[in-house]
C-alpha cells in the first residue's frame, strides 16, 4: 500500500527526534481527543447517527447540522463522532490478530530451524508477495461482508511482516547463551519461547506493531468503501465516504470530505506516535 | 568405572569434506576432580564441552554421567530435568549469559526452583548461593545490565550451581575478564571444589588459566586428543610435538617469537608430511 | 627528537554530569627502533592514551599537557597537519582485523587506498609499496591476494595484511592497540615476529598496548604500567619479571603466576 509508505515518510519526518515535537504533541493530543469521543459519542453527539430526515437532506451547514447532513439527512457531525468507534476498534482486532499470528510464526520459525523454518518462512513469504487488498476481497468473499469479516481478512494480510520482524529478532536473542542456559536447566523450547523469549523481545515486536495501526486504519477504511467491510447503517468512516459520494455528485461535498479528513489525520497522528513510540522502545532494548 | 563422567570416543562432524570437529575423543573425570581441555580455535574442546553438556549431540561415541548414557537427546522432560542436576556450564561471555529481564537473584531462584526446592524456600535459597559466590545483597537484587563482567560470571555460577550438578563445565568462562577479576574467580572455584566436591571441565585456549585450576588436562588440535595426563607432567614434560608448541607461545622471561614462528613451521611441516595438513 | 612525546598529559570527560579523568599526567616517550609497552586492564587509559597520541579525543574532553609526533602537535595542529600525521607518519594496527577491513571491497582496494587518496601515489607506485609490505609481513604470492576478500582469509593472516598496509605508507612509528589479543597464541607468536622483524629492518618505533602484562615484558624494551589513568611502573621488559616495583605490577604478575614452561629449561625436562 504506497499510500501508507508515504504517509508513515511523512510521519516520521515530523515527528522525528527531538526536532519536531510539535508535531508529536499535536498528534498525541488529537488521538486523545478521539479516544475521548469514542468513549463519550453519546454524550457529544448532538443527533443520532442513524435519524432519518429527509427534510434536511443535503443541507450546508446549519445550527441544527453543524456540518450539514447527508443524502439522507442523517447528521454529518454525529456520523463523525460515532464513527471514532468503528476506527479505532477495528484496527485494534486487526493490530491484535496480526500480532498474534506473527509473533506465533517468526517464534516458531526461530526456534525450530531447519526445515520446519524454512516451510513456514515461505508460507509467509507468499503471504507478503500476495496483495493485501485482493487477499482480503477473496476471504470475504468466503467469510461474507461486514466488519468483523474485514478484520480478520486484514489481520491475516498483515501478520507477514510482523512474522519476520518477529523471527529476525528472536533468531538473535537465541542465539545467546541465556538462551542456552534454559535448555541446559531441562526446558523445553515451547517454555523458553513463551515464558523467557517472548518477554525479552516483546518491546521490538509492539513498537512494530503500533506503526500498524496506521496502516490498518486505512485499509479498514479502504475495504468499507468498498463496501466489504462495515455495512449500512454503521457510521463508519470509510463506508460514510463511500455513501457520501452521491453528495458529491450532486455539488454537496460535506458528507464525503469530513470523514476523509478524519482518516487521513488520524491516521497521521498514529503515525507520528507509532513512529516515536517505536524508537522510543527500542533505545530502552535491554543490553 | 560407574563414577564421575565418561567420554568413549565421542566423533562430531559439520562438514562431509575435511576434518572432522571432534576426531574419536575419549576422557574421563572422577568425581571431584577437576579437568582441562586445551586447544586453539578449530581445535573440537569447545565442541566436545558442547556435546559433554547436552547443547550438542555427538555422531559416534558414547557420553554418561554416574553411570547413566546421556548421549542421545531425550523427549521427556522428567529425563532431562535429571540430567541438568548432572551436568551444567558457565559459558565465556558474561555479558550475554544473564537473562536481562531477571534479577540475579530471581534468575538464581528459578534455577533452584527447578532442582526441586519448594517455592518459599528458593529465594533463601539463593541467597545462600549467591552469599558463596561472593555476591552481596545489593548486588543480587540487581539487574544483569549494572553489573560487571566479574560480577555476572560469578552470578552465572550461582545459578549453575543451584542445579546441584555433579560437573560444572566452564567453556572460556574467565578469558573476557581481566587479569585480576580471573584470578579471583578461579580462586572462587577451586574452594567450590573443595567445598561441595564438584568435577570441573575448564575449556580454555589459556595454559596459565588451565595450570593454575587442573589436575589433568587434554590437549587437542583440530579435533584430535593430541596429549593427555596430568597437569603438571604435560606441562613440564611434554611428550607431544604440538604440546611443546603451545608452551612455547606463552611469554615469559626469554621468549622470542621469531624461534616460535620456526617452531610453528616445523610443526606445520610434520603435519602435512603425516598427511594431515 | 622522539617519535612520540606525550608530556604530562590530563584528560579529563564529564559524563552524566560526573566529571571522570581517563588521563592523569601521563608522560610517554616513544624512539626509533624501540618498542614501548603501554599495559593495563579495562578502564586504565592505554587506549585513551593511545588515540590521544594521534589527536583522536573523545568529545568535550579537557585536555592540558602536550602531545607530539615528530615534532608537530597532535592536538592544537591543522587539520591538513593531522591528516598527513594519520595518513604518513604513524601507522595503526587495531585488535580486530575484521572490524578494521571493509569486507565487501576486494583485499588490493583497502590497502592501496589510502596511498592513493593521502600520499596521493599513482596506481604503479602504491601497487608495488604494497606488494613490498606484503612480503615483508610474510605473506607468499601477494600478487594474487590483492584480489581476494577478507572473508578468504583466516584471522592470522587479516592481521597480518593489516599491518602491511600499516607498512606500506612507510611510517616511522607503528601504534598496536591489542594487535594480537583476538588471534590464537600460536598465530600471534607468528604476528609480534613479523611486526618485530618489520621494526627492526625499518627502524620503526612502537608504542604496544596491551592488557597482557607477560607479554609486554616479554616482547617490549620499555613497559609503562598503567592503573586508572596514571602510569604506576616504567622499567626495562625483561626486567618486570624480577624486578617489579610499584604493588599493582607485583599483583598483576602473581595474578597469572608463570607456568614452568620448557623454554625457561632449555633442555627440556623437569629443572635439575
Amino acid at each position: 500500500m504506497s499510500s501508507t509508505m508515504s504517509i508513515r515518510t511523512v510521519a516520521k519526518a515530523l515527528g522525528g527526534y527531538r526536532r519536531t515535537p510539535i508535531a508529536f504533541r499535536l498528534a498525541v493530543a488529537f488521538l486523545l481527543l478521539v479516544i475521548l469521543v469514542a468513549l463519550a459519542a453519546n454524550w457529544v453527539a448532538p443527533h443520532d447517527p442513524d435519524a432519518v430526515d429527509f427534510a434536511a437532506s443535503l443541507s450546508g451547514p446549519t445550527a441544527e447540522h453543524l456540518l450539514g447532513a447527508d443524502q439522507s439527512g442523517r447528521d454529518v457531525l454525529s456520523r463523525l463522532l460515532y464513527g471514532t468507534r468503528t476506527s479505532l476498534i477495528g484496527p485494534l482486532c486487526v493490530l491484535v490478530i496480526a500480532t498474534a499470528l506473527g509473533a506465533a510464526f517468526g517464534l516458531a520459525a526461530a526456534w525450530f530451524e531447519g526445515w520446519p523454518d524454512t516451510v513456514l518462512s515461505r508460507i509467509t513469504d507468499i503471504m507478503l508477495a500476495f496483495p493485501g487488498l485482493l487477499f482480503a476481497v477473496f476471504t470475504i468473499a468466503i467469510l461474507g461482508r461486514g466488519l468483523p469479516a474485514a478484520v480478520v481478512a486484514l489481520g491475516i494480510a498483515f501478520y507477514p511482516t510482523v512474522a519476520k520482524l518477529t523471527r529476525s529478532v528472536a533468531r538473535a536473542e537465541l542465539r545467546r547463551p541465556y538462551i542456552e542456559a534454559y535448555r541446559l536447566q531441562g526446558l523445553s523450547g515451547l517454555h523458553i519461547c513463551v515464558v523467557r523469549v517472548l518477554p525479552n523481545i516483546a518491546p521490538v515486536v509492539l513498537g512494530y506493531a503500533v506503526v500498524l495501526f496506521g496502516d490498518a486504519l486505512l485499509g479498514l477504511a479502504g475495504l468499507s468503501y468498498l463496501g466489504l467491510g462495515a455495512q449500512p447503517p454503521s457510521s463508519d468512516w470509510g463506508l460514510a465516504v463511500s455513501e457520501g459520494q452521491l453528495a458529491l455528485i450532486q455539488g454537496h461535498f460535506l458528507p464525503a470530505l469530513v470523514p476523509a479528513v478524519a482518516i487521513v489525520l488520524t491516521a497521521v497522528a498514529v503515525n507520528i506516535v507509532g513512529v516515536r513510540a517505536a524508537d522510543l522502545i527500542a533505545g530502552e532494548e535491554p543490553a | 568405572m560407574n563414577e564421575g563422567l565418561t567420554v568413549g570416543s565421542v566423533s562430531r562432524r559439520f562438514t562431509h569434506t575435511g576434518p572432522p570437529a571432534v576426531d574419536r575423543a575419549s576422557l574421563r573425570i572422577p568425581p571431584g576432580h577437576s579437568m582441562g581441555l586445551v586447544g586453539e580455535s578449530g581445535s573440537g574442546k569447545t565442541t566436545l564441552a558442547r556435546m559433554i553438556t547436552g547443547l550438542d549431540r555427538p555422531d559416534s561415541g558414547t557420553i554418561s554421567m554416574q553411570g547413566h548414557d546421556r548421549t542421545r537427546a531425550s523427549r521427556r522432560a522428567r529425563e532431562r530435568r535429571r540430567r541438568a542436576g548432572e551436568i551444567q556450564m558457565v559459558f565465556q561471555d558474561p555479558y550475554g549469559s544473564l537473562d536481562p529481564r531477571l534479577s540475579v537473584h530471581a534468575a538464581v531462584a528459578g534455577a533452584a526452583r527447578l532442582a526441586g526446592v519448594p517455592r518459599s524456600r528458593c529465594g533463601d535459597r539463593a541467597m545462600e548461593l549467591l552469599d558463596q559466590v561472593g555476591l552481596t545483597e545489593r548486588e543480587a537484587v540487581a539487574r544483569p545490565r549494572t553489573l560487571s563482567g566479574g560480577q555476572r560470571q560469578r552470578a552465572a555460577i550461582a545459578r549453575a550451581l543451584a542445579l546441584e550438578p555433579d560437573l560444572l563445565v566452564l567453556d572460556e568462562a574467565v578469558s573476557a575478564l581481566d587479569v585480576s577479576i580471573q584470578a579471583q574467580i578461579l580462586t572462587l572455584l577451586n574452594r567450590l571444589r573443595t567445598d561441595t566436591g564438584v568435577s570441573l571441565l575448564f575449556v580454555s585456549h589459556d595454559l596459565a588459566v588451565i595450570s593454575q585450576v587442573t589436575d589433568d588436562v587434554l590437549v587437542m588440535y583440530r579435533g584430535r586428543s593430541v596429549e593427555q595426563g596430568p597437569t603438571a607432567r604435560v606441562l613440564l614434560d611434554p611428550q607431544e610435538e604440538y604440546t611443546r608448541l603451545l608452551l612455547a607461545c606463552v611469554p615469559g622471561p626469554g621468549w622470542d617469537p621469531e624461534r616460535v614462528g620456526a617452531l610453528r613451521r616445523e610443526f606445520t611441516e610434520s603435519e602435512r608430511e603425516a598427511g594431515r595438513a | 627528537m622522539s617519535l612520540l612525546e606525550m608530556s604530562h598529559v590530563t584528560l579529563g570527560l564529564t559524563v552524566d554530569g560526573i566529571g571522570r579523568t581517563l588521563l592523569d599526567d601521563v608522560t610517554v616517550s616513544v624512539d626509533r627502533r624501540e618498542i614501548v609497552g603501554l599495559v593495563g586492564e579495562s578502564g586504565s587509559g592505554k587506549s585513551t592514551a593511545a588515540r590521544a597520541a594521534i589527536g583522536i579525543l573523545p568529545a568535550g574532553a579537557r585536555l592540558s599537557g602536550k602531545i607530539a609526533v615528530e615534532g608537530t602537535d597532535a592536538l592544537g595542529g591543522s587539520p591538513a597537519e593531522l591528516r598527513r600525521l594519520r595518513a604518513e607518519t604513524v601507522g595503526m594496527v587495531f585488535q580486530d582485523p575484521r572490524s578494521s577491513v571493509n569486507p565487501v571491497w576486494p583485499l588490493g582496494t583497502f590497502l592501496t587506498e589510502s596511498l592513493r587518496v593521502n600520499l596521493h601515489l599513482s596506481r604503479e607506485e602504491s601497487t608495488t609499496r604494497v606488494l613490498d609490505a606484503l612480503n615483508s609481513v610474510g605473506l607468499r604470492d601477494p600478487e594474487q591476494l590483492l584480489s581476494r576478500y577478507p572473508g578468504e582469509l583466516s584471522g592470522g593472516m587479516l592481521q597480518r595484511v593489516v599491518i602491511a598496509a600499516a607498512l606500506a605508507a612507510e611510517p616511522h612509528l607503528i601504534i598496536a592497540d591489542e594487535a594480537t589479543s583476538a588471534l590464537d597464541v600460536t598465530t600471534q607468536a607468528d604476528v609480534l615476529a613479523v611486526l618485530r622483524q618489520a621494526q627492526r629492518e625499518r627502524g620503526l618505533g612502537m608504542l604496544f598496548i596491551t592488557h597482557d602484562l607477560h607479554l609486554a615484558a616479554a616482547f617490549c624494551d620499555r613497559v609503562l604500567v598503567m592503573y586508572r589513568g596514571r602510569i604506576v611502573e616504567e622499567q626495562e621488559g625483561a626486567a618486570l619479571f624480577e624486578h617489579a616495583k610499584h604493588p599493582y605490577t607485583r599483583a598483576l604478575l602473581a595474578a597469572v603466576p608463570g607456568i614452568r614452561t620448557p623454554h625457561e629449561h632449555p633442555e627440556g625436562g623437569a629443572p635439575a
